[in-house]
């Protein structure tokens, strides 16, 4: 309960520092749609601003925003005009389906490479997982995705360059599933080749560390096959500390990303955030931080529930 | 409630406007034509479509009130006939007011098969002039006659309006709110190390700053107060006496005095309907027709069936006034400007426009798949002074010859763009086509001009009594000297501090933050572009209270050419007079004109017949415009 408490005491002033860095952002939604634009007549400009509620000091803007936020309302998006919960909603499923996608899969290779690196420390195969991890935490994302997209649909033709459907046809039902999970490869595979880096060196260090335990050494000279002591005793202690990397990024799955959308044309989150960023949308901006924050809230208790699953010495008070 | 009930109406209209359309074929299995495009922000609608591809999307679906010829030039193409307005002459031998009269075609319907009326247009036209209105539509700035009255909702509004004004001028504020906004103001400018004592009343920047943004946030909130009060006291103004329909066809159109660039804001207004738009429209009340924003039906070439996964589709409207589109179904799909080219290459997309570099024009004479058209962008590059700031004309004429323009123009756009001579797009018919050089670049003659005004170089220092020369430029090149006149300013910072110039170049990474010091008239020299209208009507920017005249350019002869220039529609009369202004406003030295460029639109030839795409495209009539005519193989 206390800790519900705080979470919504830690949202407030998320939400006003959020609101005073975008209030201070250089330019504003008006002065964006009409730089450039001769035609325009300060006057308008004016009614404009009061029209869509810029007009006021930072102050009142905020609690004008907050006395909304706290019933549900979080406003007009200014680009698109149109209630911001429904935009987020609407193309949160999209961000989230590759993330989610992405986060399965970098699992699934993560932390089996990582349990075997860390087991034959040193060796030939560790070097190996460790540098191709490396090269893929140090790959920039927007490098990665050109050559994929030159490689596997430019040269080879394998794969679609960009974009969600084919938009030629009219595919429905299950083939416009198929075709969907076609153009998601190439995003996918980066999300997956940058991210997987991390979460493997972590599952060895994790691997290592409890290779070294007490107990590990116990089970050793009690004459258990190494093959026991690794899956049965080591590998369920590795557990608890990934097991918290995931409640962590529930956020990350569904903020989008914003250079993979950007580059393929995906109608995700990410990229509507950085649209919404630089034309100055406050509503959006404010309600998508806002879901962020509460994602992150949810996040940390979640990984905290678990933590309490998995490892039978926590108990929750 | 009103939202649950606006949402259910809007997916009852659309479905009924798909789906039970009278004489609509069905073109699901159609062949598509595939366009590339970006993102789009989702506001397909005749009135509030803003950015670039939606207005394109909002172009096909409706239709306009009055057609323009490839000069830009009001014809018959539109849904009404054009008339050439009527002059009304008053007592003191003036141009009193002008009457613009359009007469609606016989049989023409919106793709929903109700007949285009008089109701439709004058309905159109009161939504634009709406005092609630948020659209990018500058049709309030046409002095239609009784239009101000109907946006304040007040027959005397004028009087009330400048007392509002004066009252604010001669403000005098409280102590808490001076202290208040100097907080705020010292908050905003804490980056330039700014502190609160300077914005209350004993300090440098009171008077400018504190009072002023009191004053002016005072009448703005004091003149929103007012409409709003207007309109919420009951509707008072319900028309606007220059805009009546004469019958059943024809509606009149009457201005103030004459206004040659007033054509192209009342003439081509999308004409859209009444029955699908204005369900509870009232003044002041927009919600209902914001809420179609997603749903949009006209009487253009094309019907909008969806936005999907990132692609609007469209399909032909079988009663378009100018006989059935030949392709029957349109796709647009979002990308990334990066991939236009490869993916118009790859054949996923038939059309699309990316950003023309020399590069790209050499890639594509490579390629056997691919026909491109170069066409005018109507709008230039400039590089502005603040004759404020640098107040000595003679120095901001030795500026400019120290603006070496040709070399960084050829290396950024190569063909794509060239060098022009006079501050208006080259596209524009006033634009005058013999000029000449007018600053050529010789640091020799810059010096001389520094001279003059008063300067000398003592120890290497450029200084006028004991203050050197200094200047801060500001542009907006991504922080990476992207920028078509970087490589001009960067010149003139080496050439200027060779001469003993104090030289500050930022490169904005954000392009928001340059546009603010700009205002701020922080900067001395910048580097901009303007976008152009197809009158080439200077009072916005020239005038002296020109409200975009960010060059702080004051010469009563340019305002009297400016005033005149607006008063005529006799287009070889004001060649003359805009030749004459040009020259003005070159020798105040404000604005270096830098350059023309092209914009590239790239077609597949294995999908698109080019044969029948339309010919001698300008900046005022792309593909687009004659789209119906255009055939896939």
């Amino acid at each position: 309960m206390r800790r519900l408490l705080l979470s919504v005491l830690i949202l407030f002033g998320v939400s006003m520092i959020i609101y005073t860095i975008v209030r201070m952002m250089p330019g504003d939604y008006i002065s964006s749609i009409t730089a450039g634009n001769p035609m325009v007549t300060p006057e308008k400009i004016a009614r404009l601003r009061m029209l869509y509620g810029l007009d006021t000091g930072v102050v009142e803007g905020y609690f004008k925003w907050l006395s909304q936020a706290i019933r549900g309302n979080f406003g007009d998006s200014f680009i698109y005009r149109k209630p911001v919960a429904e935009i987020i909603s609407s193309k949160m499923w999209t961000s989230f389906s590759l993330a989610f996608t992405a986060f399965i899969l970098e699992i699934i290779i993560a932390v089996p490479l990582g349990i075997i690196s860390a087991t034959r420390q040193y060796s030939k195969t560790d070097y190996a997982v460790t540098t191709v991890a490396l090269v893929g935490i140090s790959l920039p994302t927007f490098f990665f995705a050109a050559i994929l997209q030159r490689v596997f649909s430019m040269e080879l033709g394998l794969l679609p360059l960009q974009g969600m459907v084919t938009a030629r046809y009219d595919y429905q039902g299950f083939m416009l599933f198929l075709d969907i999970a076609k153009h998601f490869i190439l995003p996918i595979t980066v999300f997956v080749i940058t991210g997987v880096g991390s979460l493997m060196r972590y599952s060895r260090t994790n691997m290592l560390e409890v290779l070294n335990a007490d107990y590990v050494r116990t089970a050793r000279a009690k004459g258990l096959s190494e093959q026991t002591v690794i899956y049965k005793h080591a590998f369920r202690n590795t557990l608890i500390p990934i097991v918290t990397l995931i409640g962590g990024s529930l956020p990350g799955l569904f903020s989008g990303a914003i250079i993979t959308e950007g580059i393929f044309a995906i109608d995700g989150l990410g990229r509507t955030a950085l649209i919404a960023l630089r034309m100055g949308d406050i509503p959006f901006i404010m309600a998508f931080n806002m879901f962020l924050a509460v994602l992150t809230l949810l996040g940390t208790i979640i990984a905290d529930i678990l933590y309490a699953v998995v490892d039978p010495r926590v108990r929750l008070s | 409630m009103k939202k649950i009930l606006l949402t259910i109406l809007v997916i009852l209209v659309s479905l009924s406007s798909n789906l039970w359309a009278k004489g609509q074929k069905d073109y699901s299995n159609e062949p598509a034509l595939v366009l590339g495009s970006d993102a789009f922000n989702e506001k397909f609608s005749p009135f509030y479509a803003e950015s670039g591809y939606d207005m394109e999307i909002n172009k096909l679906i409706q239709a306009d009130l009055i057609g323009f010829d490839r000069n830009a030039q009001p014809d018959n193409t539109g849904l009404a006939y054009y008339q050439d307005p009527k002059e009304i002459i008053g007592a003191d031998g003036k141009v009193e007011k002008t009457i613009y009269t359009f007469k609606l075609k016989d049989g023409i319907t919106f793709s929903d098969g109700t007949p285009v009326t008089i109701d439709d247009v004058m309905f159109s036209y009161m939504v634009l002039a709406d005092p609630n209105y948020t659209g990018p539509s500058t049709l309030y700035s046409v002095n239609i006659i009784g239009i101000n009255e109907y946006r304040f909702d007040d027959m005397d509004y004028t009087d009330t309006v400048a007392g509002i004004k004066s009252a604010a001028d001669n403000y005098e504020p409280t102590e808490k709110e001076v202290a208040d906004m100097a907080a705020e103001l010292t908050e905003l400018y804490a980056a330039y190390g700014v502190k609160v004592e300077d914005f209350l009343p004993e300090g440098p920047y009171y008077e400018d700053d504190t009072l002023s943004e009191i004053r002016s946030r005072k009448y703005k909130a004091d003149e929103a107060a007012y409409i709003t009060g207007n309109l919420s006291d009951g509707i008072d103004v319900l028309s606007i006496p220059g805009i009546v329909a004469k019958d059943d066809k024809t509606i009149e159109i009457t201005i103030v005095g004459v206004d040659p660039a007033a054509i192209y804001k009342i003439g081509a207004i999308n004409v859209a309907s009444k029955a699908y738009y204005g369900n509870g429209f009232v003044k002041g009340s927009l919600e209902g027709i914001e809420a179609l924003n997603g749903a949009p039906m006209g009487a253009g070439e094309y019907r909008y069936v969806s936005f999907e996964n990132n692609v609007v589709s469209l399909v032909a409207n079988d009663l378009y006034y100018k006989g059935v589109p030949k392709i029957k179904k349109i796709k647009y799909q979002v990308t990334s400007t990066s991939n236009k080219l490869e993916a118009v290459k790859l054949g996923d997309f038939d059309i699309s426009d990316p950003t023309a570099s020399p590069e790209m024009i050499k890639s594509i004479e490579e390629s056997d798949n691919i026909h491109y058209e170069l066409i005018d962008n109507l709008g230039y590059g400039y590089i502005g002074i603040n004759a404020t700031n640098v107040s000595d004309k003679n120095v901001r004429k030795g500026l400019m010859h120290l603006m070496d323009r040709k070399p960084a123009i050829q290396a950024y756009y190569g063909n794509l763009a060239s060098v022009i001579e006079r501050p208006m797009s080259r596209v524009s018919w006033a634009y005058p086509k013999d000029s000449t050089e007018f600053y050529g670049y010789n640091t020799e003659k810059a010096l001389e001009y520094f001279k003059e005004a008063g300067y000398s170089v003592v120890d290497g220092i450029l200084q006028k009594d004991g203050v050197q020369l200094s200047v801060e430029i500001g542009i907006p090149a991504d922080g990476s000297g992207s920028h078509p006149a970087y490589a001009i300013v960067l010149g003139l910072k080496n050439a200027g501090e060779a001469m003993g110039m104090a030289v500050n170049l930022t490169d904005y990474a954000d392009g928001n933050k340059f546009w603010d010091d700009l205002d701020a008239e922080k900067l001395d020299i910048w580097c901009a572009a303007w976008g152009a209208t197809p009158d080439p009507d200077m009072y916005q920017i020239y005038h002296s209270k020109g409200p975009s005249n960010k060059y702080k350019i004051n010469d009563p002869e340019l305002d009297k050419l400016i005033i005149a220039s607006k008063a005529t529609a006799n287009i070889e009369e004001r060649k003359k007079m805009y030749s004459k202004a040009l020259d003005i406003i070159m020798d105040w030295a404000v604005e270096m004109p830098t350059y023309q460029r092209k914009n590239m639109y790239i077609f597949n030839t294995d999908n698109v017949n080019v044969d029948s795409i339309p010919k001698d495209l300008t900046p005022f009539f792309g593909y687009i415009d004659e789209i119906e005519v255009m055939e896939l193989k």
